[in-house]
This record gives structure tokens, sequence and C-alpha cells, in this order.
């Protein structure tokens, strides 16, 4: 198993957000995690990488307990780990070619000819070829989320995790993404965690889906069989998704 | 009986909360303290920091140090004048600057100017998950993002608070030479006679501790700032008026200490 959570808990000012969560993810593996806003998606994948410590529980990534790693031996498991944050993270101060630059030349140490290949071969991959010049004030919120794509995937990690990757995107573009995200899975073969709410579209890239509500995981299958449950949550969730979508398209006829 | 448990109940809550406040901030410091020690050393962001405190606050320094001599030198001519003593109004306006106006005057400018910058900017790169970011690709922000403005202000505030002598003391002369009428001799005279190294070095002191103060309070702010453009104008806000309480009452403790 690549990442496993056992019992996690955290609490925000003695607000519950995580109760117990457990869940796996096999080598390889994409999951889609599901659930309504504020339930808690990104705390948990922000507790999976070490941003935020659990107040119980373990998250174990190749059978390797993290949750109490710090500075160097934390450091060394985030090597093999990309994050793509909600709004990017990108450094507005830097271009787009700085930007997906930085964790090769500040981290690997690599020289500048070998970073340029690698840059250009990320932005190639994203369909930013061209683009490298510009500031990331300058582009579009789908092109931020390519950039910040590209520049977790230039790394190679074994483990990416999605927080969000095509929200507030129009659907040709997070069609796009989460073409780019299949495409790259299968070429890299990471395994990976996508924090979404694009249900159905999500299920044709993804191998299991995960539902969480109130503050645990209450459901975990294949995207098939997900669909098919007959769990009150999980037929709620997915028809108020699949009426956003219908409303969406009769709002875009109109 | 409820409301004074109620009351003390709020009372010991907020004192422990101040606490760990203030644990965290010494941990800050001598987070950022230690990664001036420990390589890699990022130089130029070192100096890229110099140039945002330092160089681009020279401009406000020196206008504001120039009307402060200028303005000493004019109530000192005439307050001196009664008592026929005009002839100390070079030590009286360089002493005053070199001691205790250069110091913190520039230090509350650079806090102005570069200060609250530094507490938005990184306040917007916490919320905008820039830091985040940063710890995710297994760079320190401290080395990267703290360290830095701390080595800068160490740097830069005693330079600006060299140039706030001497264009204070300048813009005393003027006045009183060029617009009052004392001759430059006399001014001169008694600076040499009455300020002494000591004097310059203590006030040079005082601008390091200064440097360290505003540095680590903005970046602290800035670092642990809450949700939202809220959150950074909050930060910024706290920064900027802790740094120059803080600065006043160091002040205080290190005349007392120095002198």
């Amino acid at each position: 198993m690549m990442i496993e959570l056992q019992n996690l808990k955290k609490s925000f000012n003695g607000s519950e957000v995580l109760k117990e969560v457990n869940l796996t993810v096999e080598n390889g593996e994409i999951l889609a995690l599901v659930g309504r806003s504020g339930f808690g998606k990104s705390v948990l994948l922000k507790t999976i990488v070490g941003l935020l410590r659990p107040d119980k529980g373990q998250v174990l990534i190749r059978g390797e307990n993290i949750t109490q790693l710090k500075g160097k031996s934390l450091e060394k498991v985030r090597k093999n780990m990309g994050f793509l944050f909600q709004g990017g993270g990108l450094f507005d101060s830097i271009n787009i070619y700085d930007n997906i630059a930085f964790p090769l030349r500040e981290k690997f140490h690599l020289k500048e000819p070998q970073v340029k290949e690698r840059v250009m071969n990320a932005l190639e991959q994203v369909e930013l070829y061209g683009h490298e010049r510009k500031f990331i004030a300058e582009v579009s919120g789908g092109m931020k989320k390519r950039v910040a794509l590209a520049r977790s995937l230039v790394l190679d990690p074994e483990i990416m995790l999605f927080d969000e990757p095509t929200t507030g995107l129009d659907p040709v573009t997070a069609r796009n993404i989460n073409l780019l995200i299949k495409s790259l899975h299968e070429k890299r073969k990471f395994t990976g965690i996508i924090v979404t709410h694009e249900i159905p579209r999500i299920f044709s890239i993804v191998q299991k889906v995960a539902i969480i509500h109130d503050g645990m995981i209450q459901y975990i299958s294949t995207p098939e069989k997900f669909l098919e449950s007959d769990d009150t949550i999980i037929k709620e969730f997915v028809r108020a998704s699949m009426d956003t979508k219908l409303e969406r398209s009769n709002h875009e006829k109109v | 009986m409820n409301t004074i448990v109620n009351f003390t109940r709020f009372l010991g809550r907020r004192t422990l909360i101040n606490i760990r406040h203030l644990g965290r901030a010494w941990f800050f410091l001598i987070t950022s303290f230690l990664y001036l020690f420990i390589p890699p050393f990022k130089f130029s962001r070192w100096l890229k920091q110099i140039r945002f405190i330092g160089t681009n606050s020279t401009l406000i320094v020196f206008l504001t140090s120039f009307f402060t001599g200028a303005v000493l030198g004019y109530h000192g001519f005439f307050t001196l004048k009664k008592f026929g003593a005009e002839g100390f109004l070079g030590a009286t306006v360089s002493l005053s600057l070199i001691r205790e106006l250069g110091p913190v005057l520039s230090a509350l400018m650079i806090t102005g100017r570069a200060g609250s910058a530094l507490a938005s900017e990184i306040g917007i790169m916490r919320i905008s998950e820039q830091l985040d970011s940063m710890e995710i690709m297994a760079l320190n922000p401290f080395r990267y993002i703290i360290t830095p403005n701390l080595f800068a202000g160490i740097f830069t505030f005693p330079l600006l608070c060299s140039i706030f002598d001497v264009v204070g003391i300048f813009g005393g002369y003027l006045i009183c030479s060029k617009m009052l009428g004392l001759a430059s001799g006399e001014y001169f005279g008694s600076i040499r006679n009455y300020v002494e190294f000591k004097d310059v070095y203590i006030g040079l002191y005082k601008s390091i501790c200064f440097g360290i103060i505003v540095t680590w309070i903005c970046c602290y702010k800035g670092f642990y700032t809450g949700y939202g453009a809220e959150g950074v104008s909050k930060a910024t806000t706290q920064a900027v008026v802790i740094s120059s309480v803080l600065i006043l009452i160091g002040n205080y403790f290190l005349t007392s200490v120095l002198f």
C-alpha cells in the first residue's frame, strides 16, 4: 500500500473536522475523494502531506509512519510527493519558467541546461510551451492550474495529491485538465488522491471513489459501484451533482 | 459567583493563549537565527532583501533625518541662546541624533515603509498557499523568506541609522549656520569636543537590536497571519504597531543598560 490512513482525527478550535478517517490507496492507483464543502477533504490532504499534524492516528506512506516526522526526515518523504493546491500555490513574484524551475534548482541543484530541458518538457506536456516568460498575474485560472500541475510533476513524484484541480474552471478547461491528469498518470504511474466535485466526469480517470461525510470515510468503492450504491448520502450527493450539471447545461443552452 | 468563575476562566484562557504565542514567537526568532549559520546560504535572497529593506528606504530616511536635524538646530539655537550657550549647539544636535533620535526614528520609518510591506507580503504568501507549496517541495521557508529578512535588518538598520545621523547633523548645521548665523567652526567644534566614539557605537548597537525586532515581528505576524484579506490587514497593522511600541520600549531599556 502506498498511502494508508489509520484512525485520523483532527480538530480546529474544538470543532472536530476529521473524526476517524481510515483509508488506503494502492500503488499506482488514483482515488477520488468527494464530499460536501467544509467536510474536511482539504484538511485530509494537508494532513497526508504533513502540513497539518493529526491530533490522533497515523499516516503511513509505503508503510512508514510519517505523522511524527520533522525536519530532514519529513523533507525526504516529501521529495516523493507532489501537491496541486486549490489556488495553485504559485510564486507570483517570478515567471512561469522560474516557478517550474524553482524546485529543480533549489532542491535538486540541477545544472541550468538540465533545468531548461525538464521545464520545457513539462511545459509541453501541459500545453504551455511559449508562455514561459509570462508572470502568474498575467495568466488565466486554467493556465495557473496547468503551471501548478507542471511544477508538481516536474519532480516526477511517486504520490500526487490534487486539491480540487478543476474548481472555478470552465467545462472545457476542466475536461482538459482531467485528461491531462489521466495521460500523465498513464505515463508516470503515480499514486494519487483527487479531491473533487466533478461527478461523474472524474470517474473516467480514477480507480476508486471515497466519500467523506461527518468526519469519516462513509463509503469507498469503484466508480461503477459508487454510482449504483443505495446509500442515501451517496445518492443525494450524486443526484445533486447531476442536477448541477443539468442546470449548467440548460443555462448554457439558454 | 458564576461571573467570577467565568472571568477567572477567561483570564486563564487568555494567559495561556498569550504564553503560547510568546513561545512560538521566540521559537520563530531562534529558528530564523539558526538559518543564518546553516548552509546552503541563499545570498541572492539576502541581497534582494538588503535592497528592499535598506536601499529602498534611503530616501525616506534621508528626508526624515534632514528635517529632524533642522528642527533640532532651530529649537536648540533659540533655547541655548538664552543662556549664551550657542557654542554647544553642535553637540546638542549630534548627541540627540546619534544617541536617541537616529536609531529610533530611522527604525520607525523603516517599520512604516518596509516592515508593513514585509508582513503583508509574507501574509499573502501564506494565504495564497505559496509558503505551503514551498514546504511541500521540501524547501524551508525560513531559509528562503525569513532569514534573508532578518539578515537584511541586522545589516541595513545600522547603515540607515548612520545616514540618519550624518544627514541630521548636516540639516542642523544648515539651519544654524546658514540661516541663524552660527559660525561653522563653533558647530563642528562642539561636536568634536563632546561626541565620543562610544556614543556612535551605542547608537549602532541600538539599531542592530531594532533591526532584529522589526524583521522578527513583521515576519512573524505575516507568517502566522489570519485568513483572507482581513487576516493579512490585521497582521500588517499588528506588525507595525507592535514593532513601533517595542522599538520605544526597547530604546529605554537599551539606553539604561548601555549608557
